[in-house]
């Protein structure tokens, strides 16, 4: 009876700490894909904010040549999305920079190295105020440099449930070059 | 005798203990092992990106090769060669020094420097990948960067896939790197990189499901404001 009763104590002290192994090798390869996954929403954020500056400043300066430093006639932040003639969620049919305001697109499947990566980006643009870069202008402002955030987030809930922000940049753009 | 026969099942299970102890020890060195392996070839593999990037970001139109000096027949200035989906040399002029200042009032003034990013194939070196059933066989490569036809810099022998795309002004697709020369208004240069790591042995049938981690990956996109 002794000797069961040890030995049931020692398979109790070798699960706990075989458990302990297993969990801490576990955290180091999910730390590794974690690390692996930065990089591939890095590379994608960079890949497509670079594609969304080759846009159009605004829908009207499309087709514009020549310098324009009259912002009137720039699309107010309120109306940022889709004009007519363009579809939500379609960046094929997008002319100008502002059209991705809003934009959510969830299907993505990056490619990295021939690895994939199923990730989600959302995109928020706004007018840049060039006295006061680091707030948010109220809705009527406008001016020649807007600002472009994607935000990209897991497709899969890796954290306990949640799907987790991997990567936030921005890119600013001006109508003066 | 009497005394081990009538320990014997106390032995058993003390043996038994002992020998998981060794292999969990084992797996956790192991694990160690594989940690700072993982972070070694990720380092390797930023470095070599980080310089790609910096030189790139510095590269010359021809108009600017040939005004510093570079010859730019055969379209040596700007050039790639591949095979399949991996990119096996890169060519093009930049500075000299990736971080020399340009003197704004004589910007052709800085030295120029033609460089090229290639693929040297270690022999019969390879690293396989397990994926579900299928093993994936991967060839090692180093890359090499050089300049002016002398090699300054390589890689350790671990490269397993190298790709560079071009863009052109109005056009957001990358061209795959079939491309011998940079095209014309060229605004967009991305690049790919994968690296393996060295020394990852199979011990236990779980371990296949981490295969996947056992390669460094890095990708950018470089915008050339100066070719516009």
């Amino acid at each position: 009876m002794q000797q069961t009763l040890l030995a049931l104590g020692a398979l109790l002290i070798v699960t706990t700490i075989s458990m302990n192994q297993q969990r801490s090798i576990f955290m180091l390869q999910r730390t590794a894909y974690l690390r692996e996954l930065e990089a591939a929403a890095s590379d994608y954020a960079q890949l497509r904010l670079s594609e969304v500056a080759s846009f159009a400043f605004d829908e009207a300066r499309v087709g514009m040549a020549t310098l324009n430093t009259d912002f009137a006639d720039l699309t107010s932040s309120g109306a940022f999305g889709v004009e007519s003639g363009e579809t939500a969620g379609a960046p094929a049919t997008f002319d100008d920079i502002d059209d991705f305001h809003g934009l959510v697109d969830s299907t993505i499947t990056h490619t990295l190295s021939n690895e994939t990566y199923p990730l989600r980006a959302s995109y928020t643009v706004q007018y840049v105020d060039p006295t006061a870069p680091g707030s948010v202008p109220s809705g009527g402002f406008k001016s020649l440099i807007k600002v472009v955030i994607l935000t990209v987030e897991t497709r899969e809930a890796i954290d306990a449930g949640y799907v987790r922000i991997i990567e936030r940049r921005s890119i600013a753009v001006s109508d003066y070059v | 005798m009497q005394v081990i026969l009538d320990h014997l099942a106390a032995l058993i299970i003390v043996s038994v203990l002992v020998l998981i102890f060794a292999l969990l020890q084992v797996r956790g060195v192991q694990s160690a092992s594989e940690t700072t392996v993982n972070a070694m070839v990720r380092g390797a593999t930023l470095d070599i990106s980080f310089m790609l990037e910096k030189d790139i970001a510095n590269m010359r139109t021809e108009a600017q090769a040939t005004a510093g000096g570079i010859s730019t027949s055969g379209g040596l200035w700007c050039s790639t060669t591949a095979s399949g989906d991996t990119t096996l040399t890169f060519s093009f002029v930049t500075l000299s020094d990736p971080y020399a200042p340009i003197d704004a009032a004589n910007p052709d003034s800085t030295a120029l420097s033609l460089v090229e990013y290639r693929l040297v194939r270690e022999p019969g070196a390879s690293v396989s990948r397990q994926m579900g059933a299928v093993t994936q066989t991967h060839p090692l490569y180093r890359l090499e960067r050089v300049i002016d036809f002398v090699v300054t810099g390589q890689t350790q022998p671990y490269v397993t896939f190298f790709d560079v795309e071009f863009a052109q002004r109005g056009i957001a697709a990358f061209t795959p790197t079939s491309t011998t020369t940079c095209p014309t208004e060229l605004t967009r240069v991305r690049f790919q990189l994968q690296m393996a790591q060295e020394g990852i042995e199979r011990i236990a049938a779980d371990q296949l499901s981490n295969s996947q981690l056992n390669f460094s990956r890095y990708g950018s996109t470089i915008d050339l404001p100066n070719w516009e």
